[in-house]
């Protein structure tokens, strides 16, 4: 349980700005998933929660408590790292007793803690074991069970399960739900992973270049993009250049209602799942193409057609087309997104 | 245990052993004249000499080399780490001149090194003392202490502190109850070095300690000097016993977990 606040966060490494006027707040009990490319600066974001690394300005607030003031150890969160960093001079039950050792919990309700976390994470009967003697999964669950028993007030997750396969990383994403409905603990997770984010969290975040661009569900954020980056990095790649007019947006071959304020240059996005293919008609105004490429990748397959303004990427299930067919292409008009051409960079 | 196993076994046993064979004859020897192989007479006369005759002298040898072998060891400690740290962990400028310094008083000639302080040591009024000595042994023992804990660091993970410290731990605790149980194979083989350097220690102990401080090495060469091989032989057994209770006692710290935990 707890709140967690950050208001116009600030860090440098030297001159280096690496996040900028960061805001964000954590409901009690909730997920949120701090998504964004590789050195976006989303564990450095996390360190500075953790008290360890100071940012450069900006505030940091436990519920409702101001906590810049606070080192690490006398902070109310416990991180965890993308590797377990076990300790390997100490078993499986002393990592986990590691914190109520060092915050001075001792007896009977130390005890009992202990255990029922190692009931939650499933390592009953494995406490004496050596942490060498433990698979990937079992160490970074010890890792899980050593930061929840200390009851923080804010979990830190850092990429915690990026070195596990695919099999296993599931299964640790709901370890992580179930984990969350037992004890209501107030998680940040970091990740790179968007099918990650999506499947753990309440709320998504995400950081491009240092700065928090859209927050929200993870469908809101998926479907509807608040700029061109945004939906770029949820991999919408299909740009149609074009301009926005009396509350219509213009293409060379689509016109689109659009809410957004008239401007002479705008895009148009679109996600590839989304454009439609369809046989050819001879004549027809509508846009046309040729598959030009189709490489297959599992459940669905990733076509590109050549148009007149450019390549166009399409997924699809199990296609039927043909490399060098002509194809007409549809854009259905809900599932555009558009923007002023200005926020592209 | 397979035949190379076996093989293996002998042959170390055979080439660490082998020097100590004519010892122990010597020492149980009455009577050993050229040309015999064998002594010709047998007996304890060396033994009784180390235990009764010199046996205040040898045990005050055996006392003053224990304990400059122990402090010796422990500053090489105290220094070693935090300096093994430094290099392992950060870059900074000057860095390969710091490993070039390190390695002088190991390649320059050790007789050197002692005349020269010694000089130096006679003005500042640490020659002929405890404290003197102990401060030319650190010359050659501090050099490798540094270098072994500089290694143990290059492998070293500061991730595991910070761990530690979102965990509860106060940065002393971080280094009581994390650093040092993390590096600990690494801190017994820089402390076993020191010990063992400082434990051998003669021209050094000799040049500057000026026959005041009687170590065990001192006595021996005494001894040597006597012709009296029996004994010589005796109390060379004497002066390898302690060293190889160091050894054989950090051994089992150092082969228990080895140096996996470091990373």
């Amino acid at each position: 349980m707890g709140r967690l606040e950050l208001r116009e966060l600030t860090i440098r490494y030297g001159a280096k700005t690496v996040i900028s006027e960061l805001n964000l707040q954590l409901q009690d009990g909730e997920i949120l998933s701090l998504l964004g490319p590789s050195g976006a600066g989303k564990s450095t974001v996390l360190k500075a929660v953790a008290g360890l690394l100071p940012p450069f300005s900006g505030s940091i607030a436990i519920n409702g408590q101001p906590a810049d003031h606070l080192p690490a150890e006398r902070r109310d969160t416990v991180l965890i790292f993308q590797k377990p960093l076990l300790f390997p001079f100490l078993n499986v039950g002393q990592n986990i007793a590691f914190g109520l050792r060092m915050t001075g919990h001792r007896g009977a309700a130390a005890r009992q803690r202990i255990e029922r976390m190692i009931a939650i994470t499933g390592l009953q009967g494995l406490e004496l074991r050596r942490v060498h003697q433990l698979s990937g999964g079992q160490q970074q669950r010890v890792a899980l069970a050593r930061g929840l028993v200390l009851e923080p007030s804010i979990l830190l997750l850092d990429e915690p399960f990026s070195s596990l396969d695919a099999e296993l990383r599931e299964q640790m994403r709901e370890l992580i739900r179930t984990i969350q409905q037992q004890t209501k603990t107030t998680m940040l997770f970091v990740t790179h992973d968007q099918s990650e984010a999506f499947g753990v969290s309440d709320r998504v975040a995400l950081l491009l270049d240092g700065r928090l661009r859209q927050t929200g569900p993870p469908e809101q954020v998926f479907y509807r993009p608040a700029d061109v980056d945004v939906a770029r990095f949820f991999g919408c790649n299909n740009v149609l250049p074009g301009s926005i007019r009396d509350g219509y947006f213009h293409g060379a071959r689509v016109r689109v209602p659009t809410e957004r304020a008239d401007c002479n240059e705008a895009v148009a996005m679109i996600r590839p799942e989304d454009v439609r293919l369809y046989p050819a008609v001879p004549g027809s105004d509508r846009p046309t193409g040729r598959i030009s490429g189709i490489r297959f990748q599992g459940a669905m397959s990733r076509l590109t057609v050549t148009t007149e303004d450019g390549p166009v990427s399409v997924l699809s299930i199990r296609p039927h087309w043909h490399l060098g067919e002509l194809v007409g292409l549809e854009f259905p008009a809900d599932r555009l997104h558009v923007f002023p051409a200005g926020q592209e960079k | 245990m397979n035949g190379r196993g076996r093989l293996l076994f002998w042959t170390i046993v055979l080439s660490v052993g082998m020097p100590f064979v004519p010892l122990l004859l010597w020492s149980f020897s009455e009577r050993w004249f050229f040309p015999a192989l064998w002594p010709q007479d047998f007996g304890l006369r060396a033994w009784g000499y180390v235990f009764t005759t010199a046996g205040s002298q040898i045990l005050g040898g055996l006392t003053t080399s224990c304990l400059l072998a122990l402090t010796t060891a422990a500053i090489s400690l105290l220094v070693g780490i935090p300096a093994g740290r430094a290099l392992g962990l950060y870059n900074f400028p000057g860095k390969r001149l710091v490993a070039l310094v390190l390695i002088m008083p190991i390649i320059v000639p050790p007789l050197a090194v002692a005349m020269g302080l010694h000089l130096w040591f006679i003005r500042l009024g640490l020659a002929e003392t405890f404290a003197g000595v102990v401060l030319i042994h650190l010359t050659f023992c501090v050099p490798y202490a540094i270098f072994v804990l500089w290694g143990v660091f290059s492998d070293y993970n500061p991730e595991i502190e910070e761990q530690a410290r979102t965990l509860g731990a106060s940065a002393g605790r971080v280094v009581w109850s994390v650093m040092l149980p993390m590096i600990l194979p690494g801190v017994t083989v820089a402390a076993l070095f020191s010990f063992l350097l400082s434990w051998s220690q003669y021209l050094s102990t000799l040049i500057i300690g000026g026959g005041k401080l009687l170590t065990l090495p001192i006595l021996l060469f005494a001894l040597m000097d006597s012709g009296d091989r029996p004994v010589a032989a005796a109390v060379s057994l004497v002066f390898v016993v302690p060293a190889f209770v160091a050894l054989v006692a950090s051994a089992r710290s150092i082969g228990r977990r080895g140096l996996q935990g470091v990373r």
